[in-house]
């Protein structure tokens, strides 16, 4: 199996203060990676290094067997066409229609032309393929609508379509469901696992929800400090060791 | 015995800037002369003041001259004419500011600039050229705007000659250049959100810019298009006073004639046309921020056709769209002349002729010797120039705080959520005289709504008329407009504001005066002083134009200097009238983006 | 929505072409230089500007059945306007003022002045002054009496309305007219020297300087009182007013164009025609008529 994302020894600061360090971590193609720990322990930080967002000062990156700072402004758009992104606001444009957000998954892969036209001129294949997909996300009924007037629920379902119209390698996922009541975050996990599973997606998201991440992630990651505390099977991870991850004081 | 709380930030930034606006005020009183007793008008005055009031109620439907020369069309074909041409030239001017403002505005951004290595010395060297384009650009955006469309007009009038063209041009030129601007900071604040998702799933930086920035900006865009189509058509129809016949060269020839009748029939047309593109302008930014009415709703079995069939629309939105560009089409296709009768060959020596005399005669006549510059310089402006320019300041900056107190003072009253016995939507009692509040508010409103519509130009130089040729005729004018304006946009503000500890106010039986100085002032004070200031140096603006209807300021040695047909000086005085109108506008920027950083924002800020 | 934005967008590319064709029509159709299709006359606004299309209706038809070409009249907003559409070629003749006649000349260097009225040698100004301020005719120039009181010019490029009395004032009192006066000094923007009529006998200025035509003419059709704005000084003579044409115009209309514009001007004795004018007989002129008045122009400041 293909190592999608390789991190070694890789760290990064922000103004004096080193958010991550000495992060070494492989993923391996159609893995599902949840990344958990306290606020501030650079969750954000680490994904950001995957897609080439933040460069790393120290130690290397790798995606797709390619190290990211040797690649061309070119070569680095062809390897973001298989990575998607779901930031935690979403980034969505609030004035299009869902069909329209959606499509824009596909932007990297058909250019500016190819874009335009998708948007504007939409064929009826593309159309069924997004219908398709917000069926089996369960809002079918809303492809033509303006992406502001759905709920927030609906509109993370929404962002999360478009990262699978893209029909990318990996879906970087980053607290997709921070701002979601804990029943409706629940059914939004298990769909984006059940569906990256599906399509063999490989899949690294960060959450806040620790049970969450232990019901359906198979591979948990803990982060302190910016330093990786514990990288093992979700049965391995026990309370005990949650609870040092959380605790506030000593370091 | 009672103490009274010392505040420890007694010298806080608020208090300070109300104190430096009452300075401001005093000294600006101070500085032009301006007597309470120059309020007064004369008898004369005075009765015109009341033949103009009474010709209010009865305007004018046929001509009001006893004998017509033969070739005299009808009267409404006249107005109508007028209108058209007002319209057309406003038009014509928005399509091509429209045109310059996006491109300028893209390229005066930041939004599009890809993402720059700066660890590498190429990445540096593109970041730094980038820098430059935008300020470049910037500047130059902010330059045109800063010479008046009426100066822009004059330019083009002696230099070349009168022609439709150079009516447009001037309107096109600083208004794109005000929409570069605008443009230019919309596309900056826009939530970078959406780009970021796109540029890190590989797409491009063009596409994200175009969907991810561009797109959501559009309605904002619109809005203030829109915003300034009406203002093109006030700029258009007072255009007039430089002999092209819109509606302000008929309103000064009716004037001098004596038909105060007259001057209303067309004051009125102008109002309707401008209030028709306020309207329009309001009902398109309502239905692009808020889906249309309720409509059928998709259901989840629908196949995609069905959802398309389904799927909202807003016929509003597309009937002006196509409204506005066939307007657009038709306004630059029924032009029948463009340019002027002369032959080019003539066109162009009277350009070459007004480039060599733009050259100050002392550097002229000593075979371009510039070293005549300096003391050329020296003698325009001081003392006169100076001394103009000092005063064009002032009278812009006490009109502004004149009309912002006003403001201030009318809001409480004129907002819709106070302007009614239940405040807030907080139920009231019942009202002793019913209605009295709503009525009032709706009078304050109107009102505010008719003296927004009138171009300060044609109300200073009606005011001038009835009270003689002092200070207050443009003070006056400047300050009603802009207290008109400012009355709306600080109602808006009101009423947008869901204020949670005016409701608490409410609910403890505080009065109206009480709610709003407890409340709603305090938490909107920033956003008050942001309208303040974008009015200011509109006011200065205006200010610089205003003085050619006579009262010494930069306008009246710019008119002076064009009856010499000294055109050095005429172009000094215009410069130094730009220059004011930069600083203004660079000061501007800078409060305002000091004052924004402080504030908590839903979306962008509100344009006007 | 973005469906209708790109049709509308092609929609545009295809109005600016039929732009573009458009203007092309147009400039070609002016950049032959060929003969202008007619003479186009304009005159300074010394009076209300309605009333000037009206006027020269008559002197336009004289014109065009004298001379055999077309004759067309366009209005210009103010003084200033005047001369300027004059050196920009927008007018081929003009009735100026004989500031305004020196000023055009000044800048077409080919242009003649060709006629003017009979008695515009002799020209004068009247110094009027509202009732109330008990003045009356005097022979001397009333400086004690008026230089505390409210004054108007005319238009600012008035000869007859400014440059003139400003000048007799400057002779007189060793002072410019805003040193002399101690309350601001007004122009009448537009409306020319029947504004300032009007705003004398009104009473919202007290003290006028006006051409005595205009003021003779106004007593004589009784719209001025000469009761509530009496005379009280007239000026010494000087030269005003004269026809003025670009010199090639020969070029344009043929050999001889000028002599025979200004043997028809001079010999024309219909009083309709004259109206025009506003005077009863048109006599030669030439440009050395008005050295004085460039003089006193330059020794004042208002010309280089």
């Amino acid at each position: 199996m293909a190592t999608v994302v390789q991190l070694t020894g890789a760290g990064v600061s922000f103004g004096g203060v080193r958010a991550l360090r000495g992060v070494t971590l492989p993923v391996e193609e159609g893995e599902q990676v949840c990344v958990i720990g306290p606020s501030g322990s650079g969750k954000s930080t680490l994904l950001g290094l995957m897609n080439g967002r933040l460069i790393a000062d120290s130690g290397s990156v790798e995606v797709f067997g390619q190290d990211l700072v040797q690649l061309t402004a070119g070569q680095l758009r062809q390897l973001r066409c298989g990575l998607a992104w779901v930031p935690q606001d979403l980034g969505l444009v609030p004035n299009l229609r869902v069909l329209q957000n959606v499509l824009c998954g596909k932007a990297g892969a058909v250019g500016f032309f190819g874009l335009l036209r998708r948007l504007a001129l939409t064929r009826m294949e593309e159309a069924e393929r997004v219908r398709d997909l917000l069926e089996r996300l369960g809002i079918p009924e809303k492809l033509y609508e303006r992406t502001d007037t759905l709920s927030g629920g609906q509109q993370q379902r929404v962002a999360i379509a478009r990262a699978l119209y893209q029909e990318p390698t990996a879906i970087l996922a980053d607290e997709p469901v921070a701002s979601v009541d804990p029943g409706r975050a629940r059914s939004l996990i298990e769909l984006l696992t059940r569906e990256a599973r599906q399509e063999g997606i490989t899949l690294i998201m960060s959450l806040h929800h620790v049970e969450l991440a232990r019901e359906f992630f198979p591979r948990l990651i803990g982060l302190q400090a910016g330093r990786v505390a514990f990288d093992e099977a979700a049965e391995e991870v026990s309370s005990e060791k949650l609870r040092e991850l959380y605790s506030m004081g000593e370091e | 015995m009672k103490k009274f709380y010392r505040s420890r930030h007694w010298l806080g930034s608020r208090r300070l800037t109300l104190l430096a606006a009452v300075l401001l005020f005093l000294v600006g009183l101070l500085v032009l002369g301006a007597k309470p007793e120059d309020l007064k008008p004369s008898e004369g005055g005075l009765r015109l003041a009341g033949k103009f009031l009474k010709a209010a109620v009865q305007p004018a439907f046929d001509y009001e001259a006893g004998d017509l020369p033969a070739a005299a069309p009808p009267f409404w074909e006249k107005v109508g004419h007028s209108l058209v041409l007002t319209l057309r030239y406003a038009l014509v001017a928005m399509s091509m500011a429209l045109f310059g403002g996006l491109v300028l505005g893209v390229l005066g951004s930041r939004s599009w600039w890809p993402v720059v290595n700066v660890s590498s010395p190429s990445g540096l060297v593109l970041l730094w050229i980038l820098r430059s384009v935008r300020i470049v650009i910037r500047a130059l955006a902010t330059l045109a705007r800063s010479v008046h469309e009426l100066l822009w007009a004059l330019l083009f009038i002696t230099a070349v000659g009168t022609s439709p063209l150079a009516a447009v041009l001037a309107i096109a030129l600083p208004y794109g250049g005000t929409l570069a601007k605008v443009f230019s900071e919309l596309l900056d604040e826009q939530d970078a959100g959406a780009a970021n998702v796109m540029r890190a799933g590989g797409a491009g930086s063009s596409a994200a810019f175009l969907i991810g920035v561009g797109v959501r900006a559009f309605p904002d865009l619109i809005t203030y298009v829109l915003y300034r189509l009406e203002c093109a058509v006030r700029s258009s129809a007072i255009l007039g006073f430089m002999g092209i016949p819109t509606l302000g060269y008929h309103i000064a020839t009716a004037y001098e004639d004596g038909h105060l009748r007259e001057i209303w029939t067309y004051l009125y047309v102008l109002l309707i046309a401008v209030l028709v593109v306020d309207q329009w302008g309001a009902l398109v930014r309502r239905r692009l921020s808020r889906p249309g009415p309720a409509r059928e709703a998709g259901h989840v079995d629908d196949p995609v056709a069905e959802l398309r069939r389904k799927r909202p629309r807003s016929l509003v939105l597309r009937a002006s769209l196509v409204l506005a560009f066939g307007a657009v089409v038709v306004g630059w296709t029924t032009e029948s002349r463009w340019q002027s009768e002369l032959p080019a060959g003539q066109r162009q020596a009277n350009l070459e002729r007004f480039m060599r005399e733009a050259i100050p005669h002392p550097v002229r006549e000593a075979d371009n010797d510039w070293g005549k510059l300096g003391p050329w310089l020296k003698e325009r402006i001081c003392p006169e120039g100076a001394v103009a320019l000092h005063r064009t300041f002032h009278i812009g900056t006490i009109a502004i705080l004149f009309a912002g107190c006003a403001a201030l003072l009318a809001v409480p009253f004129a907002a819709r959520s106070l302007a009614t016995r239940n405040i807030l939507e907080v139920p009231g009692g019942r009202e002793r005289v019913r209605g009295l509040r709503a009525g009032i508010g709706c009078v304050l409103r109107a009102g505010a709504l008719v003296m927004r519509s009138i171009p300060e130009y044609i109300i200073a130089f009606l005011l001038l008329q009835v009270l003689g040729p002092t200070i207050w005729p443009l003070v006056i004018a400047l300050a009603l407009h802009n207290g008109g304006i400012l009355l709306r946009l600080g109602s808006e503000v009101i009423d947008n504001r869901s204020s949670r500890a005016a409701e608490v106010l409410v609910a403890q039986g505080a009065t109206r005066s009480g709610i709003f100085t407890g409340s709603l002032l305090p938490e909107s004070f920033n956003r008050f002083l942001l309208l303040l200031f974008y009015r200011w140096e509109t006011c200065i603006r205006e200010a610089t134009v205003l003085g050619m209807l006579g009262v010494l300021s930069l306008g009246s040695l710019i008119d002076d200097a064009n009856t010499r047909l000294f055109y050095d000086d005429m172009l000094l005085y215009v410069l130094l009238g730009a220059l004011l109108v930069f600083a203004g506008d660079v000061v501007s920027d800078l409060l305002r983006l000091r004052l924004k950083g402080g504030l908590v924002r839903k979306g962008a800020v509100h344009l006007f | 929505m973005v469906k209708t934005a790109v049709s509308s967008l092609i929609g545009i590319g295809l109005a600016g072409l039929l732009v573009g064709c458009g203007g092309k029509e147009n400039g070609e159709g002016g950049s032959t230089g060929a003969v202008p299709p007619a003479l186009v006359i304009t005159a300074i606004p010394d009076e209300k500007v309605s009333d000037q299309e009206a006027r020269f209706q008559a002197l336009k038809a004289y014109l065009a059945e004298k001379l055999d070409i077309k004759v067309e009249f366009s209005i210009s907003k103010d003084y200033a306007a005047s001369v300027q559409r004059f050196a920009n070629g927008e007018v081929h003749m003009a009735w100026f003022g004989g500031f305004t006649g020196v000023q055009a000349r000044e800048r077409v260097k080919t242009a003649r002045a060709i006629a003017q009225g009979n008695l515009d040698p002799q020209f004068k100004s009247y110094f009027i002054a509202n009732a109330s301020t008990g003045l009356s005719k005097s022979e001397e120039f009333p400086a004690e009496a008026i230089k505390d009181l409210t004054f108007t010019f005319g238009s600012p490029s008035s000869t007859s309305g400014r440059l003139m009395p400003e000048y007799f004032i400057k002779q007189i009192t060793g002072k410019s007219a805003a040193d002399f006066f101690s309350k601001e000094v007004q122009f009448q923007k537009s409306g020319g020297h029947v504004a300032t009529a009007e705003a004398v006998q009104a009473g919202s200025v007290q003290v006028g300087a006006i051409n005595f035509k205009t003021y003779d003419s106004m007593v004589a059709d009784g719209r001025l009182d000469p009761e509530k704005a009496p005379i009280i000084w007239v000026t010494p003579d000087y030269a005003d007013y004269n026809l003025t044409v670009h010199g090639d115009l020969d070029k344009h209309f043929g050999e001889g164009f000028i002599d025979d514009l200004q043997e028809v001007l001079v010999g024309c004795e219909d009083r309709e025609v004259l109206k025009a004018f506003n005077r009863d007989k048109l006599i030669p002129a030439t440009n050395e008529d008005f050295a004085g008045i460039e003089a006193v122009a330059k020794e004042l400041g208002l010309m280089r």
